[in-house]
């Protein structure tokens, strides 16, 4: 499990390096689904976080603040979701 | 007073406490912070802040350069307003029975001769139409470059001028300092009005200031792109439709076309829809009653910048683009425009590129970068810039943030490893700093050993007995390895 699809396209590379394959030997899930990670190969798994409503809400956010600056800080917290492509599989018995 | 050793009066301390709260409570030393320094081009050079009470311009402040210059303008000199550019600017904002007012009063004062008022009137409207005026100083052979200060209620409260022997002001020199100087004073406005909305309710402060200058939005939107044009000399009603700031309306007036026709001749992209001698009666009208491109007066219409700055680690970071078109499609709506830095998480541009934001005017930041222990962040918070986090936290619970569930993601990634049956997992930490913290020993982020135990006990004990012989971890840290010493590396966790 990598901290961002980036590092899990590294985890890629690096089984590649060793001779391995993703997921016949190990399975990998990145995080954010980053743009065409659905068009790698094998197409990732990931977790999508809602980067498009991530900068709408912290627009919004700011520009409320700004409207109405009496009211006192706010955060949100977005939904994510498990995006299951084919670079996680089940164990193989060995 | 205090009695002076039985020859007269002298002032009291009490008395010049007061003196300098009430300068003070305008509020415009603190709104010209730094802008002086920037009006000043050249050695000989230097610049005044002037504030106007009762006809008089009081110097407040005073940038002389790198190179003294024998003017007798000192902080806190006293001067008439008709004798000097930043008096002037700000006289030109008022209706000229009041200047003739303010005038023959400080004359009396001062038992000086009176000005000539019809020249002192066509100074005053070319001003008012120009946004600017260049003057001779009541200075033997200097001369000023000077535009009026407004304050939220849409009164000229003074003014800002860059000043000079006046054989360096060639044509040249005063069109480039016109536009620094015009800039200036709606920076120093626009920030009296944010300074003002701070303590009063922002709407009531808006309808005041569109009432007080009679002018919309829209009307500005139409008026930014007309080139000031010199007019012949202007009745009274002409120069009290300029004075109140002329609306589209005035000049569909003054035209004789409909206001739809006007706004359409006025704005460049529409122009060509409008015949020519229809285009022509419209620009002549709006340039005899002062509607023009004045850049502090659309700055006060507007009242704020209406910008803000995105501060991103690396735009080129897959992860960014969406989020910054998120922003910019909401900011676009309601009538904001969006900048972009890139920081590179690194302290010193983050600070330049927010001194950069902020000397041309922005509303606030959002801010994208990486670091859990971000002291910009927090400073920015601490000196009142309006702030929202996205995609990240920082310690400080009171900055506004919008970040993505990252807990409930880690578990989810967790509880599908385990419904594989692959839950002999490997994970690690990418940055210590970072947020979120992508790893399943993290104890504040939930999605602890003991989720993924609970979902299949057994399978988290295989984990810890580690994977098989060809081993995950040693690959993982090979790839982190070879990524940090790429010469473009991304922050390992965004």
């Amino acid at each position: 499990m990598a901290g961002n699809d980036l590092i899990a396209l590294g985890c890629y590379d690096a089984l590649r390096e060793h001779g391995m394959t993703c997921p016949h030997d190990v399975s990998i899930i990145g995080f954010n689904d980053t743009p065409f990670m659905d068009h790698v190969s094998p197409p990732m798994t990931t977790i999508r976080i809602p980067q498009y409503d991530l900068g709408r809400e912290a627009a919004k956010l700011l520009v409320d603040n700004l409207e109405n600056p009496e009211q006192g800080p706010r955060s949100i917290v977005l939904p994510v979701e498990l995006v299951n492509r084919r670079s996680t599989a089940p164990l193989r018995a060995n | 007073m205090l009695e002076d050793s039985g020859n007269g009066y002298q002032l009291g301390p009490p008395l010049l406490e007061l003196a300098g709260q009430i300068i003070e409570r305008t509020g415009l030393i603190r709104a010209t912070e730094g802008i002086l320094d920037r009006l000043v081009r050249a050695p000989e050079q230097e610049a005044h802040l002037g504030q106007l009470t009762q006809g008089r311009v009081v110097y407040l402040d005073r940038n002389a350069g790198t190179c003294k210059v024998p003017m007798h303008n000192r902080v806190g000199r006293r001067a008439p307003a008709h004798l000097t550019g930043c008096g002037k600017a700000a006289l030109s904002c008022l209706s000229f029975d009041k200047v003739v007012a303010h005038v023959d009063r400080c004359c009396a004062e001062s038992s000086t001769p009176p000005p000539d008022l019809d020249e002192l009137e066509a100074e005053l409207i070319r001003a008012r139409q120009d946004g600017f005026l260049a003057s001779r100083s009541f200075e033997k052979d200097r001369m000023s470059i000077a535009a009026a200060i407004f304050d939220a209620s849409g009164h000229a409260v003074g003014g800002v001028s860059p000043a000079g022997p006046a054989t360096m002001f060639t044509a040249a020199v005063v069109a480039s300092a016109r536009s620094s100087v015009t800039n200036a004073a709606g920076l120093i406005s626009a920030r009296l009005i944010n300074e003002s909305a701070r303590w009063a309710s922002p709407p009531a402060d808006c309808k005041l200031l569109h009432r007080n200058c009679g002018i919309r939005a829209r009307d500005v939107e139409a008026g930014a792109e007309i080139a000031p044009e010199m007019g012949g000399p202007l009745g009274s009603s002409a120069y009290a439709a300029a004075v109140r700031r002329a609306t589209l309306k005035d000049v569909a007036a003054r035209a004789g076309v409909h206001v739809a026709t006007a706004s359409r001749a006025l704005n460049e992209t529409s122009r060509h829809l409008v015949n020519s001698a229809m285009l022509d009666r419209v620009l002549r009208a709006a340039a005899d009653l002062g509607y023009s491109g004045n850049l502090s007066a659309r700055t006060l219409r507007t009242a704020r910048p209406m910008a803000i700055g995105m501060l991103l680690p690396d735009l080129t970071n897959p992860i960014f683009p969406p989020i910054v078109r998120g922003a910019e499609d909401i900011l676009r709506e309601r009538g904001y425009s969006t900048w972009i830095a890139n920081t590179d998480d690194d302290p010193k541009i983050t600070a330049a590129s927010i001194e950069a934001f902020l000397s041309r005017g922005v509303d606030g930041f959002i801010s994208a970068g990486s670091r859990l222990h971000d002291d910009t962040a927090e400073q920015m918070a601490g000196q009142g810039h309006p702030l929202v986090l996205v995609n990240r936290t920082v310690d400080r619970r009171d900055i506004p943030s919008v970040t993505a569930d990252d807990d409930h993601g880690i578990r989810l990634a967790l509880s599908h490893f385990v419904e594989l049956g692959t839950a002999r997992s490997s994970t690690w930490r990418a940055r210590k700093t970072c947020r979120p913290a992508c790893t399943a020993s993290a104890p504040s982020c939930g999605a602890s050993p003991t989720t993924a135990s609970t979902a299949n006990p057994n399978a988290w004990r295989s984990a810890k007995r580690g994977r098989n012989a060809r081993g995950t971890v040693s690959s993982v840290d090979s790839c982190v390895t070879r990524r940090s010493s790429s010469p473009r590396s991304w922050p390992e966790t965004t």
